[in-house]
């Protein structure tokens, strides 16, 4: 075997400079972690533990003041000494000071890659936005805020935070509290924008702050309250992740929102999520073509709204969402889907890319009908899963799905999923016109509700064994409920 | 490309250890020094790769979950994936001794494989989380070369920070 050193040419991997004899194995320990290894573990720990870590050796005493990573948690565990002994007030000070001695005492040469903080911020107590200054000089890219205001006092987006302008990733827990966002400002580096349970008072305001960040990639709002915006616009050319998750909110906030419109232009968006109270309309002022997964899962007191003109809203997110290669709907989608495209203006979108379809549906004709609809509109799906919210359904022993061939059906469709399937005459009759018209189907998994007697489970299994299945080679299984097969969904 | 034979190309690598092991390209690429390697010497992938710092059991264990995470990634992705991934690397990892992590965690820092080495960092991370001096002392295999003055200096400056800490169960 050639040996390395006669072809002297040969390219060699690159050898790292710090590194151990390698067949020495008598060292056994892990003092020779490179010290980029050691910051890179201790960046998953709060900073108290490499603090505590300096009493370690001399050779870790001065660590932490290069660590690029720091980490700090009023609710952490670590305090509770110290609240056993002091009022919480003395214990906050306490945490402040802490905060402010690293960092003072942080090496000045080196820049802050992340700082997470989880903390307070008091009406008159301006520590929090001391620090942000503090970490905007040293060049901050990641800033994690999680922060708790006894009486809901506002935050400011301090401006300075915009002057050296290396912000990428910005993170805002408030708690509820309101977000004052500065106005004709915007950060020119940031790719990732989350807001957290935060009020937003203004919707220009917002609208100018989003979209000047040009390299904005990803925007998650989750729990927030849009404070009378007649118009949320979110136009950004290269957005590729937005997730919009507000039905928790609570309140009257549904009624806010139902004054608003949402616009999206995105070109560029990939992944789409949206579970959002119902809105007053819904504009999508570029289709985007490079979609890959959406996820619609509408909410709301359908009492408030009228039927047609929510079947408008729904049908025109779901325009919008026609190149997605997966998607995930929500119950109302489909309650309001099938009456919608029976009228002469019909919805006469097809999912061309679409592999996968998750439906989250009630059982009943209207069902069942809106779910064929789809299957028509999709004609390359290989995968369907159906997720069943049982509920009340007047039963029709005679009806069946008038009969015809579809597209992905007759050439596409290989896994059906149903989960908590009953033993109801419309699912049976879903599950007996799917057998019979999957002409490439190989699997079809039935999964029980965990609370299906064995008789009903076996009267079932019996039915649908009998039906004619025009795929020669397809499996049908059988089983329980798992937790994993449930939290796919939502 | 030809869709007809799909050739898995192979790459040898030699262990420090003198062990030789043949690897689908794919999973080489997962190496990114490799990778790299490979990018800048496009002749050399028929030649047999040195390792002079990997030792045989920490190659072919990462051999496997490097096999494995490509398996995961070419199923569709679903939160019962997520499940199984978790629950595979806190698998790889709860058997191991501090020893073989970090030999591990070292191969894949020369490897460069970022996935792992997040993975690896993480559990070692998560083994140190609020425990005392001593235990991370005796974790790292470290010497308390401090003076007592020195060392009780430096608890002073943060005295609390020295308490609250979890039990040690070593």
């Amino acid at each position: 075997m050639e040996s390395i050193a006669s072809l002297p040419k040969r390219p060699k991997l690159p050898i790292p400079s710090n590194d151990v004899d390698p067949i020495d194995h008598g060292n056994k320990s892990m003092n020779d972690l490179p010290e980029p290894v050691v910051h890179h573990i201790f960046s998953f720990l709060e900073t108290i533990d490499v603090i505590r870590a300096s009493a370690v050796s001399t050779k870790w005493r001065y660590l932490w003041t290069s660590m690029p990573h720091l980490n700090f948690d009023y609710q952490a565990g670590w305090l509770n000494p110290l609240r056993q002994e002091f009022s919480s007030t003395r214990v906050y000070e306490k945490f402040k000071d802490f905060i402010n001695w690293v960092l003072m005492a942080h090496d000045k040469s080196v820049n802050i890659q992340s700082f997470r903080v989880s903390c307070l911020n008091n009406d008159d107590d301006r520590s929090l936005y001391r620090w942000i200054k503090i970490l905007a000089q040293k060049h901050v890219k990641e800033l994690h805020l999680k922060v708790k205001s006894y009486k809901r006092g506002p935050f400011a987006l301090p401006r300075y935070l915009l002057a050296p302008d290396s912000l990428e990733i910005l993170e805002l827990d408030l708690q509820r509290s309101v977000l004052k966002i500065p106005s004709d400002v915007g950060f020119s580096r940031l790719k990732s924008l989350q807001l957290v349970r935060t009020q937003l008072l203004d919707q220009n305001l917002f609208h100018n702050f989003i979209s000047s960040c040009p390299l904005l990639e990803n925007l998650r709002l989750e729990g927030c309250l849009f404070h009378d915006f007649k118009v949320l616009d979110i136009s950004l050319r290269n957005l590729r992740k937005l997730f919009i998750d507000n039905h928790m909110c609570g309140g009257s906030f549904d009624e806010r929102l139902r004054k608003c419109v949402f616009k999206i232009a995105c070109p560029n968006l990939g992944y789409f999520h949206l579970k959002d109270p119902y809105a007053q309309n819904f504009s999508w002022d570029k289709i985007p073509s490079l979609l890959q997964t959406a996820t619609i899962l509408p909410w709301g007191w359908e009492d408030a709204v009228l039927h047609e003109e929510l079947a408008n809203y729904l049908l025109k997110i779901l325009r919008g969402v026609c190149h997605a290669e997966v998607l995930k709907l929500g119950k109302c989608i489909l309650e309001h889907l099938y009456p919608a495209v029976a009228e002469p203006r019909c919805f006469s979108t097809t999912f061309y890319n679409l592999k996968s379809l998750k439906l989250f549906t009630g059982i009943d004709k209207c069902y069942i009908r809106s779910i064929i609809y789809l299957l028509k509109c999709a004609p390359n799906l290989q995968l369907l899963s159906v997720y069943i919210d049982e509920e009340e359904y007047d039963c029709d022993y005679q009806w069946e799905i008038p009969d015809e061939a579809i597209a992905c059906l007759t050439d596409h469709l290989k896994m059906v999923k149903l989960i908590e399937v009953d033993n109801s005459d419309y699912e049976l009759e879903l599950i007996r016109f799917l057998l019979k018209n999957g002409h490439v189907l190989e699997k079809m998994s039935i999964i029980w509700p965990s609370d299906l007697q064995r008789e009903t489970q076996m009267e079932a299994i019996q039915e649908i064994m009998k039906f004619p299945r025009s795929s020669s080679n397809v499996t049908v299984t059988f089983s329980e409920l798992k937790e994993s097969d449930y939290d796919d969904v939502l | 490309m030809s869709m007809a034979a799909v050739e898995t190309k192979k790459i040898t690598l030699r262990t420090a250890d003198n062990h030789e092991f043949e690897v689908e390209e794919a999973i080489a690429m997962e190496f990114s020094t490799i990778k790299t390697f490979f990018d800048e010497n496009p002749d050399a992938s028929e030649d047999t790769i040195p390792l002079p710092n990997v030792t045989s059991k920490c190659l072919s264990a990462i051999i496997e979950y490097c096999k494995s995470h490509l398996a995961f990634r070419a199923r569709e992705t679903s939160s019962s994936i997520d499940e199984q991934v978790r629950t595979y690397d806190e698998e790889f990892v709860k058997a191991r001794d501090n020893e073989s992590l970090k030999e591990l965690i070292l191969a894949a820092n020369y490897l460069n494989i970022k996935a792992l080495l997040d993975m690896l960092n993480q559990a070692v991370a998560d083994r140190i989380k609020n425990k005392s001096v001593e235990y991370v002392r005796r974790f790292f295999g470290l010497e308390n070369d401090y003076t007592p003055e020195e060392e009780a200096a430096i608890r002073a400056e943060n005295e609390w920070a020295f308490e609250g800490v979890d039990p040690d169960d070593d």
